[in-house]
């Protein structure tokens, strides 16, 4: 999670509800990115780029807000799963930010954990299950 | 203190090939129930049991959702005079 994301909550420069929220995307990067707790916004540098056709475009895709909510003492939110269809192109990480903030501020960094390849096939994210141990985004 | 926490996401590809219904009925399961691996042994089986019932239920209105639109694929087809291409989307 990045550090300025935090900062920025405090700021009330993030919205997550479904209805009359910001716009988050989630993009694509290659190995080649390297990115830390200090990252703070969208770069161009490294995303992906396609093998061939045309499915990915720079800054990814935009995602489906759904509602915050809490359980016990953890708040959390989530997204629904985003796809890229006849996709041929490969990524090892992502990152979700905040398009509508100026400066398209960086949210959270996702890591594959290797590298994910679709070749004129589809390549899916599905986020964790909603709740308060597995959520995408957690404040606890 | 407040801690900030990220979830783990599953990144599916696929080569030469679309997701199916399937991976689509089991994502669909996922969101409408999770079950708490710290509930009761008998509740977590009887909500186990109850989800694969509604992953086979999804799965098949998928699969007839699926046929209603190839069906109005072809039909659109044929009345535009493809009759070649409605024929090669009824053999899907």
């Amino acid at each position: 999670m990045c550090t300025s994301f935090k900062k920025e909550l405090m700021e009330a420069g993030h919205n997550f509800k479904n209805s009359g929220g910001n716009t988050f995307n989630i993009a694509l990067y290659t190995d080649s990115a390297s990115f830390t707790a200090a990252t703070t916004a969208y770069t161009s540098t490294n995303e992906i780029t396609n093998d061939a056709g045309s499915a990915y475009s720079a800054k990814g895709n935009s995602l489906t807000r759904v509602d915050p909510t809490t359980s016990g003492t953890t708040a959390y939110t989530d997204f629904a799963d985003t796809s890229w269809s006849t996709a041929t192109f490969s990524a090892m990480g992502a990152m979700i930010f905040n398009d509508s903030h100026s400066g398209d501020a960086a949210v959270v960094i996702l890591d594959f954990g290797a590298l994910k390849t679709a070749t004129a096939g589809t390549f899916t994210i599905a986020f964790p299950a909603a709740d308060a141990s597995n959520a995408i985004i957690r404040i606890a | 203190m407040i801690n900030g926490k990220v979830g783990d996401v599953i990144v599916t590809t696929t080569d030469g090939v679309n997701l199916g219904a399937e991976h689509w009925a089991d994502r669909a399961t996922e969101q409408v129930i999770s079950v708490g691996e710290d509930s009761h042994p008998f509740i977590v089986e009887q909500a186990r049991a109850f989800k694969d019932r509604i992953r086979h239920v999804v799965h098949y209105y998928m699969i007839e959702a699926i046929n209603e639109d190839r069906s109005r694929v072809v039909a659109l087809l044929r009345s535009a005079g493809h009759h070649d291409l409605a024929n090669s989307v009824e053999k899907l």
